[in-house]
């Protein structure tokens, strides 16, 4: 009889969410388990126990070890939330969307970050965020200089973007037809940038915080 | 008076199924005598949350004993019921005893 392996994602989603003692044994049971249920099952059916064990036990686990990304998860959200609520009551949120204002000050911002820190330094500063467990001070640091990089270059960027849409308008003043939507699509540029360097002050200071326990005999 | 420890049924079945199981009691087989005794699947999550809170209470311990290939090669977890843990079972059966006495199953609507 061939034998077939636990699915592989249920198991990643396993090894994320279980608290580290309990990875092992617990992975170890399940695998027993599920080798032991193909004798008199089909493997479509052992696929399914498998799910639903890994389901149900991400369930218990979730609030356990990913609190932190959930608490952080919540506070954008929040922040996303009133900050359409404020929209609407200016006149409805579709006047504050523009993709281009987005584009001029994230992504240039993103290629900084990268430029003076390295692509495994920004993978690392999000994993710290997310999964709410640093294990350096080291790692502390280089996390919420990427975070510190990411959200002044934006702020920066978006300053200077609305400046230059500033200086478009300057030369168009006679056409006052140009100058409403263009103001508009400068001020948003900054408004943007002011968004992202709120929130990567908020994930720098929430790495500060995970990192408060540790001692600098870790580095 | 001192207080009491009282468990709730859950607890009292694992810490059981523990017993019946001696030196063999680890996640599988405590979750296999659930299911074939009292028919109750429980997932493997809330099990080892019920014996992580259990161990945490100082009713049970737990030793990592050897790896198999049919885990993966990953350790088994074994548990074993401390004497604080045979106390608080002892107790909680005390209790419910005393609690049933003189009770006559037609009061719950069971017919004699």
């Amino acid at each position: 009889m061939n034998k077939c392996s636990p699915p592989r994602i249920a198991e990643a989603l396993l090894e994320k969410v279980l608290p580290a003692d309990l990875k092992e044994p617990l992975l170890g049971d399940l695998e027993e388990e599920f080798q032991q249920i193909q004798f008199n099952q089909s493997k479509q059916a052992c696929q399914i126990w498998y799910w639903r064990q890994a389901l149900l036990t991400s369930f218990h686990y979730f609030n356990q070890t990913q609190k932190a990304l959930i608490m952080f998860a919540f506070s954008v959200l929040f922040f996303v939330a009133l900050t359409i609520f404020a929209m609407e009551l200016s006149g409805g949120a579709s006047m504050f969307f523009d993709v281009p204002s987005l584009i001029l000050t994230l992504p240039p911002a993103l290629v900084f970050t990268l430029a003076v820190s390295t692509p495994g330094n920004v993978k690392q500063a999000f994993s710290c965020l997310f999964s709410g467990h640093v294990d350096s001070l080291r790692q502390v640091k280089s996390s919420v200089m990427v975070f510190d990089v990411l959200g002044t270059s934006c702020l920066w960027l978006g300053a200077l973007m609305t400046l230059l849409g500033w200086v478009a308008m300057g030369s168009h003043i006679e056409d006052v037809a140009i100058i409403g939507p263009a103001f508009a699509v400068s001020i948003l540029t900054l408004l943007y940038a002011m968004g992202v360097k709120l929130v990567c002050y908020v994930a720098a200071q929430r790495i500060n915080y995970l990192g408060q326990g540790l001692s600098p005999n870790l580095d | 008076m001192a207080k009491s420890r009282f468990l709730g049924e859950f607890e009292q079945f694992v810490l059981l199924a523990i017993l019946r199981l001696g030196e063999q009691a680890y996640g599988t087989t405590i979750r296999q005598i659930l299911l074939d005794v009292i028919q109750r699947d429980v997932s493997i999550g809330a099990l080892y949350t019920t014996l992580t809170r259990l161990e945490d209470k100082g009713l049970i311990r737990s030793a990592m004993g050897e790896a198999t290939a049919e885990r993966g090669g990953r350790a088994k977890k074994y548990f074993e019921i401390t004497a604080e843990g045979k106390r608080a079972l002892q107790e909680t059966r005390q209790s419910l005893d005393a609690m049933w006495r003189d009770v006559k199953l037609s009061f719950v609507g069971v017919k004699q």
